[in-house]
């Protein structure tokens, strides 16, 4: 029989979350590979590009930005969206490909409570990830950020990572599940596009191609991230709605492909 | 085309007088695109029943599974568990899935797993008995990847019992197994059945819905070909197999009308028959040494065979 007590149904549905989410962490420890890879490839290029390839990172400046912040800010997105995608989506894809969401639709299972353990499990990689580059920044670059500008970044990284897990979920339940895979892996290449190219580089571009930018929630991050690092000035409000947009939009369609998926 | 063998009610009854059926499929069809894969079935089960659908690759068995599960939707009709919604989780909290394919992680022990599942049930079967039900003492504590094909069963028998299920589908649970794993776990599904489940199944092995099932639903080219008692089902399509030793050829014994069908099997001829008594003078007038004589009744096999053939030719007219 159905308990209908309301205490007894939200005690068990956090159980579930927290049982969703020990076995999320799980998994990824028991083969870190994956998760390895996600956190080691940004630290990577970070400490690449801002102690091996720069000499005296304080003193280089790009587009007259501190070269070790905007570092920073530009790979601490390129961690957040490889998190999302790599570390949640690409996880969810497999699983739904191999049966074991079919298993989990035809049993009492509520698919909110299953993906918010998945997404928070892929919230402590991100933190891993934020922790890293922070104590890379201090330690190994040298780069002079104020604390409190430190916690802000990791802050903004950390939050940032829902919409994009928001997208990638609704990205791998609009595509067939053999495609899947293929589809988010695509997805990951576009949305990390903006690390790529400086915003000055991005404002001399035609207006459509700038325009196509704006829509990356990504760029959107990668915005929100520089103010972190006092490295933007402009208005953040758009920013913000993009990247709020974005996730109720992407949360709306993946429960709406979830539902309509049949087989 | 040749009508339905059997359509018949069981003729046993629920439990009791007013138990309710735990599913209802009333007239339901599944297009996709310009394919029928199930064309106006209706059913109820009852509970208690042990139920085997049978029916070649295609007839539409996973189809009817997936739509008494929720998992598709009906093109037309309606399918009820427990009077419920299908894909309620009211409806769900009662019932327990063996899939063919579970994609379960590898990385999870088997405790784990188990210990996720129950937390999605009201009232779930203590970690321990489900464990032992299952036949995992040993295995609790070892990642799932690290297991064997037949102990990968097992794991997804236990998934599907742990919430202590009063309706338990079993799609195909033995494809891959040995003769002995799948004895094996026929043993574990029927002490869980004495606990008083309902239990649906589907497989290819004939010799286990002819063990094991109480009723048989048979399904071929999306329509129901014959439901009822097994009992019934065999005697109905009748059939009698007569087996010997004997310098008679296949394609002789065919043209008599009194033999249905004819096969070789190890050095025998298995002959199936509806009337012995006729058939046995004269294969031995036709050739006195005949030896190793041995007469049984129809197989569900040949009643399945003889099932779909009758879709596909007329039935041989009875014996002169």
């Amino acid at each position: 029989m159905t308990s209908t007590h309301p205490l007894h149904n939200n005690k068990r549905l956090v159980s579930i979350y927290l049982a969703e989410f020990h076995c999320a962490l799980l998994q990824q420890l028991r083969q870190p590979i994956g998760p390895l890879f996600n956190l080691a490839w940004p630290l990577l290029l970070y400490v690449l590009f801002a102690v091996f390839f720069t000499d005296n990172l304080l003193a280089v400046q790009i587009e007259g930005m501190p070269l070790g912040a905007y570092l920073l800010a530009v790979f601490g997105m390129f961690g957040a969206v490889s998190v999302a995608f790599n570390g949640f989506a690409l996880s969810l894809n497999l699983e739904r490909a191999q049966g074991w969401m079919r298993l989990r639709r035809a049993s009492p299972i509520s698919a909110t409570v299953y993906f918010a353990g998945k997404l928070t499990a892929a919230l402590v990689l991100c933190l891993a990830l934020v922790v890293g580059l922070l104590l890379s920044s201090l330690f190994l670059a040298g780069a002079a950020l104020a604390p409190v500008q430190l916690l802000w970044l990791a802050l903004v990284l950390l939050l940032g990572v829902l919409p994009l897990a928001a997208l990638g979920l609704a990205i791998s339940y609009l595509s067939a599940p053999g495609s899947a895979s293929a589809i988010t892996q695509g997805a990951f290449y576009l949305l990390v596009l903006p690390m790529f190219l400086m915003p000055a580089t991005i404002a001399t571009l035609p207006s459509w191609a700038q325009w196509l930018f704006e829509l990356l929630p990504s760029y959107q991050l990668t915005k929100v991230s520089l103010a972190a690092v006092g490295l933007y000035q402009g208005s953040l409000g758009s920013s913000l709605l993009a990247l709020a947009l974005t996730m109720f939009v992407s949360l709306a369609a993946a429960v709406w492909a979830y539902r309509r998926e049949e087989g | 085309m040749a009508e339905p063998v059997s359509h018949l009610q069981p003729s046993y009854h629920p439990t009791a007088p007013e138990a309710a059926p735990v599913v209802e499929i009333s007239n339901v069809t599944k297009r996709f695109g310009k394919v029928t894969a199930v064309d106006g079935v209706t059913l109820t089960f009852y509970p208690d029943q042990v139920t085997a659908l049978l029916g070649p690759n295609g007839a539409g068995k996973t189809t009817l599974i997936n739509l008494m599960l929720g998992l598709m939707r009906p093109s037309s009709g309606s399918v009820k568990l427990f009077g419920l919604h299908p894909q309620s989780l009211a409806a769900r909290e009662r019932i327990g899935v063996m899939l063919q394919i579970s994609g379960v992680p590898e990385t999870l022990k088997v405790r784990e797993l188990i210990g996720l599942f129950r937390l999605y049930y009201p009232q779930p079967l203590p970690t321990a008995e489900v464990i032992e039900l299952a036949g995992l003492t040993e295995l609790a504590d070892r990642l799932y990847g690290k297991l064997s094909g037949g102990e990968k069963q097992r794991v997804h028998f236990a998934l599907a019992i742990c919430g202590d299920p009063k309706l338990l589908f079993l799609d195909e649970p033995t494809a891959s197994l040995d003769v002995e794993l799948r004895q094996s776990f026929w043993r574990s599904v029927m002490r869980f059945k004495a606990r008083g489940a309902t239990i649906l199944f589907t497989t290819h092995h004939l010799d286990e819905a002819d063990t094991y099932a109480e009723r048989i639903v048979v399904i071929h080219q999306g329509k129901i070909r014959a439901d009822g008692p097994k009992s019934e089902i065999k005697a109905r399509v009748a059939g009698k197999r007569v087996r010997c030793k004997t310098v008679l050829t296949p394609e002789l014994l065919r043209q008599e009308p009194l033999v249905y069908e004819v096969r070789e099997v190890g050095g025998r001829l298995e002959i199936l028959t509806d009337k012995p008594e006729q058939l046995i003078p004269w294969l031995t007038a036709l050739d006195p040494a005949l030896s190793e004589l041995e007469v049984d009744s129809g197989v569900l096999e040949e009643v399945f065979l003889s099932l779909l053939r009758d879709s596909k030719a007329e039935v041989r007219a009875p014996s002169r």
